[in-house]
């Protein structure tokens, strides 16, 4: 077997009143995806930054996160964050252009003109119609959909070898849900990057993901390859996320429906 | 089966600066009583307007509603206050339903005594049974409602929506920000009080999936139109709009092989506005 990209022993995080996240150990194999699945306070998100190196100053973190390059990826450069809110990840007062171009002047030594030319490069590249006028648009005029295209846009304007997805389509209605999914799934297939996918939906991870995580109340407890986790799992609370699960071929809560 | 709510040619715009939207732009259906009509349609289609002008919480441009066998948008001042009860809605956004400081007392006692349900000296009997209606109990009464967990906080808004005995509830995402066994806990819920108390429900989502699951029938909105209605169960086997079939395409289905790569390539063509 390949030598990990990571090796995570023992993760534990508290904050000032809870714990968070509780002895999780796992290995990140560099290309995977990865999706983190659980519950709300299940400590998927705690675990996402604590990987991206993104908890904050009130986290108390214990355990080992041993990375297999000689220096820790760094978080907006080597390491891209999409969040859930993408108009708390966009900064309401700046034009979409400098938000998605700073990354490449930054991290890649472009000047503001040749990253300027990656940005609007990129936005077209996630698909963001009329990239020239949107370069110069403030996030507020943008739908949701648009606003987490440009998120994502921005989170790989460094080239990161790593994405992680924090319930990066949970705000959004299905039909752009499944956009974005798309998206996310072409950007890393092309670019080969390291997922990290969270989500509260067992279904969603399914459909984006090599492995899945479970998650619950801060412990981890199931990994494994998709197919083995979905026909044969072994913690109740996987069996529980799967049986919870509806989809249009589940029975309906009401009677006299035609099947 | 008596129709309840019939909607004729409903329309709604939207006038600023910057852009002119018809929100909701000649709509027509019915809804009869003891029946749950699920309204689908993606961000921007005009679901949540609808909601809005079902609740005379805004006016439209043109059109009739008629609720209950009377005129619904004729109704003024003292006529509209006394039947204002009789429609209630259940938002996604739980918190910002309620006060900051409220109680669940608080949050029950109001529509108890705005629209004089029961005598003042019933009125902590009747929080009681209505909290233990939604399978909370008369414990929870003196909580504030922020300091409840996400279901509970559904279940006191569901409770509070029922409190003024409507025959028609609007839920709105009621159950999009829950997790997925909250959710399945909370749509029983409504089923069941739905068979107990012949409520109607217009249940408003972007998730065929949960509209699927207790609704008899489906309306699906595009652009501020129903562009399909119809028995449920036809339109997720054969839906005739792109806009159905867009819905139906993206509920996410459990994929035991792994994921479907070239399924998902080709959805991603993106038509958001």
């Amino acid at each position: 077997m390949t030598e990990p990209l990571c090796r995570i022993t023992d993760l534990s995080v508290r904050y000032r009143h809870n714990t968070a996240l509780t002895h999780v150990s796992l290995d990140l194999i560099g290309g995977e995806r990865l999706a983190i699945v659980g519950e709300s306070g299940s400590g998927k998100s705690t675990f996402a930054r604590a990987l991206a190196g993104l908890l904050p100053d009130n986290a108390v973190r214990d355990g080992d996160i041993q990375w297999s390059s000689e220096r820790a990826p760094r978080p907006g450069r080597d390491i891209g964050f999409v969040f859930q809110d993408s108009s708390a990840s966009l900064n309401p007062v700046l034009r979409i252009g400098e938000q998605v171009a700073e990354g490449a002047k930054r991290h890649l030594g472009m000047s503001w003109k040749a990253a300027y030319a990656h940005a609007e490069m990129l936005l077209d590249h996630v698909r963001i119609p009329n990239p020239s006028a949107v370069m110069r648009a403030y996030p507020r005029q943008l739908s949701g959909g648009q606003r987490q295209r440009v998120a994502i846009a921005a989170a790989i304007a460094s080239r990161p070898s790593i994405l992680i997805a924090d319930e990066a389509t949970s705000a959004l209605d299905t039909v752009v849900q499944a956009e974005i999914t798309a998206l996310l799934d072409r950007l890393v297939s092309e670019a080969a990057m390291t997922l990290i996918f969270v989500t509260h939906d067992i279904a969603l991870a399914s459909n984006l993901a090599d492995r899945i995580a479970v998650l619950k109340d801060g412990r981890l407890v199931e990994i494994g390859p998709v197919s083995d986790i979905l026909a044969d799992p072994k913690s109740d609370d996987t069996r529980n996320l799967l049986a919870g699960h509806f989809d249009l071929t589940s029975a309906p809560l009401i009677g006299g429906q035609r099947r | 089966m008596k129709t309840l709510l019939s909607v004729e040619n409903l329309r709604k715009r939207f006038v600023s600066a910057e852009r002119d939207v018809a929100a909701v732009d000649g709509l027509s259906f019915s809804l009869g009583t003891g029946e749950t009509l699920g309204i689908a349609g993606a961000s921007g289609s005009g679901k949540s307007t609808l909601a809005r002008l079902l609740l005379r919480l805004i006016e439209p441009d043109a059109g009739g509603i008629t609720f209950e066998g009377s005129d619904w948008l004729s109704l003024k001042g003292s006529d509209l206050r006394h039947r204002r009860g009789r429609i209630q809605m259940v938002f996604q956004d739980i918190l910002g339903a309620f006060h900051p400081s409220a109680t669940v007392n608080d949050a029950l006692g109001d529509p108890l005594r705005i629209h004089g349900i029961v005598a003042k000296a019933e009125r902590s009997s009747e929080i009681a049974r209505l909290l233990e209606r939604v399978g909370l109990s008369s414990a929870h009464a003196t909580r504030p409602v922020r300091e409840l967990s996400g279901g509970q906080r559904q279940r006191v808004a569901i409770a509070r929506a029922i409190a003024s005995r409507p025959s028609l509830v609007v839920l709105d995402e009621a159950v999009s920000a829950l997790d997925v066994q909250l959710r399945n806990r909370i749509l029983e819920l409504l089923v069941e009080l739905q068979r107990e108390n012949g409520i109607s429900y217009l249940f408003i989502s972007h998730d065929l999936a949960v509209l699927r699951a207790v609704s008899h029938r489906l309306a699906i909105m595009d652009a501020g139109r129903i562009v399909e209605t119809g028995n449920t169960t036809d339109i997720i086997n054969h839906p005739s709009s792109a806009a159905g079939r867009a819905l139906i395409a993206a509920v996410p289905r459990l994929t035991p092989g792994g994921r479907p790569t070239n399924t998902m390539q080709k959805s991603e063509p993106t038509h958001e506005p």
